[in-house]
């Protein structure tokens, strides 16, 4: 998205105001580009933040900073990938830190998955079912939101880009500052985590 | 997991779930994806499984969205970039 050799820098203190005269241009510009955006703008402030009010917030001081930065994108490549590059950015550096969530969480890192695995032992070798498709069936909603906003912050923030809002990994990496490699141990423990809660969830549900 | 080999050096099981995720979010090199693929072709509960981890991140894709922004915050947005 950029590759200028300081790379993208977001800094308060930047005057980046359009020139008066194609102000009204551009703005209309990056209205089209913003508007159809918006509900992914919103839907992964309310998973990063976990709070309503909190979310738009945060979505308004994201679009504040993309229009003062508007001549930093280069037309043609993922509009989308540079808002919520910006916005996880924001986050990351002001909303976090409000949150006061203490030190990093790491989570454990395993061999294999978990639905297939206990969907399986549960059923046994010889079932007359799919197991699988079975819990696939019971997912509520509410039961998947729950295990994503229940991620350590890191986690959480990797998982909504990627499995929401379908960044790649570079995209990723380029909007938390953080290489590849780091990219996928977080989305793998990540989607592992959510995969145990998610488990967790329904074994609950099959007992009330 | 059973661990199929292959007499030509294609992926074992092991193998080509290592690369599960990277196979599925298509980060793969052309080459990978194929040695992925040529496993698959071969073992049927790899596939399965792979077709289940698919079917989940598409089934929390779909059913974990928040549908659309509330209409006060476009309204906000639209006045905010006019004041900008």
């Amino acid at each position: 998205m950029d590759d200028s050799p300081e790379g993208f820098q977001l800094k308060d203190d930047r005057d980046t105001q359009p020139a008066a005269g194609g102000e009204r241009e551009q703005k209309r510009e990056f209205e089209i580009l913003l508007n159809p955006l918006l509900d992914s703008l919103y839907s992964a402030a309310r998973r990063m933040t976990r709070d309503r009010d909190d979310a738009e917030d945060l979505v308004q001081d994201a679009v504040v900073k993309a229009y003062r930065f508007f001549d930093r994108f280069q037309p043609g490549t993922n509009f989308k990938a540079w808002l919520l590059r910006i916005m996880t950015n924001l986050y990351i550096n002001q909303y976090r830190k409000a949150e006061k969530q203490g030190e990093p969480v790491e989570l454990e890192e395993g061999e294999e998955l978990w639905i297939w695995v206990k969907a399986w032992e549960q059923a046994g070798i010889n079932a007359t079912y799919d197991p699988e498709a079975a819990a696939l069936a019971k997912m509520e909603a509410a039961m998947i939101s729950q295990a994503i906003e229940a991620l350590p912050p890191e986690f959480r923030i990797v998982v909504t880009l990627s499995d929401l809002e379908e960044l790649t990994y570079e995209e990723i990496g380029a909007a938390m500052e953080i290489p590849i490699g780091t990219v996928k141990s977080r989305l793998y423990r990540g989607r592992k985590q959510v995969q145990k809660q998610l488990w967790a969830s329904l074994q609950e549900g099959s007992m009330a | 997991m059973s661990d199929h080999t292959h007499a030509d050096g294609g992926y074992t099981c092991q193998q080509a779930f290592a690369r599960l995720y990277e196979y599925l979010d298509r980060d793969l090199s052309p080459d990978e994806e194929a040695l992925v693929e040529r496993h698959l072709a071969i073992c049927e509960e790899c596939t399965r499984h792979f077709g289940f981890e698919k079917q989940l991140l598409a089934t929390i894709r779909e059913r974990c969205r928040i549908g659309r922004a509330p209409e006060r915050l476009r309204q906000r947005i639209a006045k905010l970039i006019e004041s900008l």
